[in-house]
């Protein structure tokens, strides 16, 4: 299957063994500059780590890039749960929005909120550094159930983060952001790489691309700005917003899907398709 | 049956319509946005989330436990604002280049409030309303009732699940998993003999679901509910109450005189 849609969509191996260099880079990246940070400014290392500062700097041209971002996310979390989407001819019908869905697209979605919402509150963080950053396993699943599920996964994922914030005492105002952007870290995936089995080089490399690279960058700006903007209504200051908030949500996405997300979804996609719960085998049977 | 996060008790707040409990977590949201930046007009609203709780059964000891879990940020939080109001008003407090002000502490403690008292108020709302009235509520406030059906599941089945994590990491440690040790992105690899396990069950136990909602019905045509939540004079006059209460501090908030 792999291979058939490396073919198809006439994508050159390099290109995507290229992406997965990248996707690594920018880890070790990451890594090494909150590494500088930390022995430069050890008591406030994020006051020194370049991401921070680039946000930070930046801020203006990311708030009018957040906006356009945002909204763009906005419309197109609507567009799908209406039951259309984006495709190279317009916007056409998907049969997948909500009022499409069966019993089974419902408990998928029950489920999958359950699980990662689940996982989120039983696991405990992997402490990069001592009260300043961690890894959370469980977001290596938001992808995965966007590409597995589709669109009810997408939504699972969005209300599992929407319960561990209740869960955790982080339910507010800033939870709209967290909900919207956690539908758009299974969304990328599911809508931009063809091939779902991790089974091949474009699988990998795709999956590298809008799952690990795009997502983290996307949800980052997209819960980012929404905190920015309704500053006056949730309490964060600026500092915390962009220079410890979305520098975590970028080392953690981008280093969590990078290592845990391929690993997991070689071994979880023949079970999803063996249980004939992949959206695509579905989508097909209720259309034939 | 499963109920989530709700806790069962008759209480004045599990008595309430849960619409009732929406617009007052509605209205401490709004005196929480009018009074950040004076932690004496926030200090009332806190007081009255914290009296909610006792009064919802759960306990002031609640809150202390959902601050202590957020402790960590709200340190930051403090420190960050305190830190940015340090050149007005009066100092209180000097070491080294940290200076704390009484306009500081006030702004500090103030947006403090602003962040936790929402989160106490759901908190309440989502302890003292079954799980059935949650998804009533949604389905009144005009969310697709799918939508509300796969929220008010995913909320029940939570305490479930995050038994199952536990049981899988009690199980596969006991097979030699040692999460705890090794480099972050070794431990991180570990992760993969737990979150299995839990997708394999959470697939098979889509087919049931599946078939619960199936046999009940669920998700086709309109949905009724045999236990619908009555509007009472009680209801009519906590909302009043709340109105007065959190209007009056609101303006005194945003109008120093008011």
């Amino acid at each position: 299957m792999g291979e058939k849609a490396a073919k198809t969509t006439g994508s050159p191996k390099a290109l995507y063994v290229f992406v997965v260099i990248i996707g690594l880079l920018l880890i070790a990246g990451l890594v090494y500059a909150f590494w500088l940070a930390l022995r430069a400014n050890p008591a406030n290392p994020w006051e020194s780590f370049a991401i921070s500062q680039a946000f930070l700097e930046f801020r203006d041209i990311i708030l009018f890039v957040g906006a356009v971002l945002w909204l763009f996310g906005t419309l197109l979390f609507a567009l799908e749960l209406a039951g259309f989407t984006i495709t190279k001819r317009g916007i056409s019908r998907n049969r997948m929005g909500v009022s499409s869905w069966g019993v089974i697209d419902v408990a998928l979605a029950a489920l999958s909120a359950a699980v990662y919402g689940g996982l989120l509150a039983a696991t405990t963080p992997i402490v990069i550094v001592p009260g300043f950053t961690w890894l959370r396993p469980a977001n290596s699943l938001a992808p995965l159930f966007g590409m597995f599920f589709g669109i009810p996964g997408c939504l699972g994922v969005a209300f599992g983060n929407l319960i561990a914030d209740i869960v955790g005492g982080y339910f507010g105002v800033g939870s709209f952001g967290g909900f919207i952007g956690n539908f758009l870290i299974a969304y990328l995936p599911y809508k931009m790489v063809k091939d779902h089995s991790f089974a091949s080089t474009s699988s990998i490399g795709e999956f590298y691309l809008w799952g690990v690279i795009v997502q983290a960058f996307y949800s980052a700006i997209y819960i980012c700005w929404w905190l920015d903007v309704a500053e006056g209504v949730i309490g964060l200051p600026v500092f915390l917003t962009w220079g410890i908030i979305a520098p975590m949500i970028l080392l953690n996405n981008i280093t969590v899907n990078a290592v845990l997300s391929p690993l997991l979804g070689r071994v979880l996609f023949p079970m999803v398709k063996g249980r004939g719960l992949y959206w695509r085998d579905r989508v097909r049977a209720t259309l034939s | 049956m499963l109920t989530g996060l709700y806790v069962p008790k008759d209480t004045l707040f599990h008595r309430l319509d849960p619409r009732v409990k929406l617009l007052w977590t509605f209205l401490v949201l709004v005196a929480s946005i009018a009074t950040q930046f004076n932690c004496i007009k926030g200090a009332p609203v806190f007081l009255s989330v914290v009296v909610a709780l006792a009064l919802s059964g759960i306990g002031a000891g609640f809150a202390a436990l959902l601050i202590f879990n957020m402790s960590a940020f709200l340190i930051a939080v403090i420190l960050v604002w305190a830190g940015m109001y340090s050149s007005h008003g009066v100092p209180v407090l000097e070491l080294g280049v940290f200076r704390l002000t009484d306009v500081g502490v006030s702004v500090a403690l103030g947006k403090f409030f602003l962040i936790i008292c929402p989160v106490l108020a759901f908190a309440v709302f989502f302890t003292s309303t079954k799980p059935y009235h949650v998804m009533w509520t949604l389905d009144k406030l005009g969310l697709p009732h799918k939508l509300s059906l796969a929220f008010t599941i995913s909320l029940s089945m939570l305490p479930s699940i995050v038994k199952s994590t536990r049981e899988v990491i009690e199980v596969q440690k006991t097979r030699g998993l040692a999460l705890d040790r090794g480099w972050p992105l070794e431990r991180l690899r570990k992760h993969i003999p737990i979150i299995v396990p839990l997708i394999a069950r959470l697939l098979s136990d889509v087919w049931d679901l599946s078939m619960v909602l199936a046999s009940r019905y669920a998700g086709y045509g309109r949905r009724t509910y045999v236990f619908e939540p009555k509007w009472s004079r009680g209801d009519s006059a906590f909302l009043l109450l709340s109105l007065l209460f959190y209007g009056g501090v609101a303006l005194w908030g945003v109008f120093p005189y008011a």
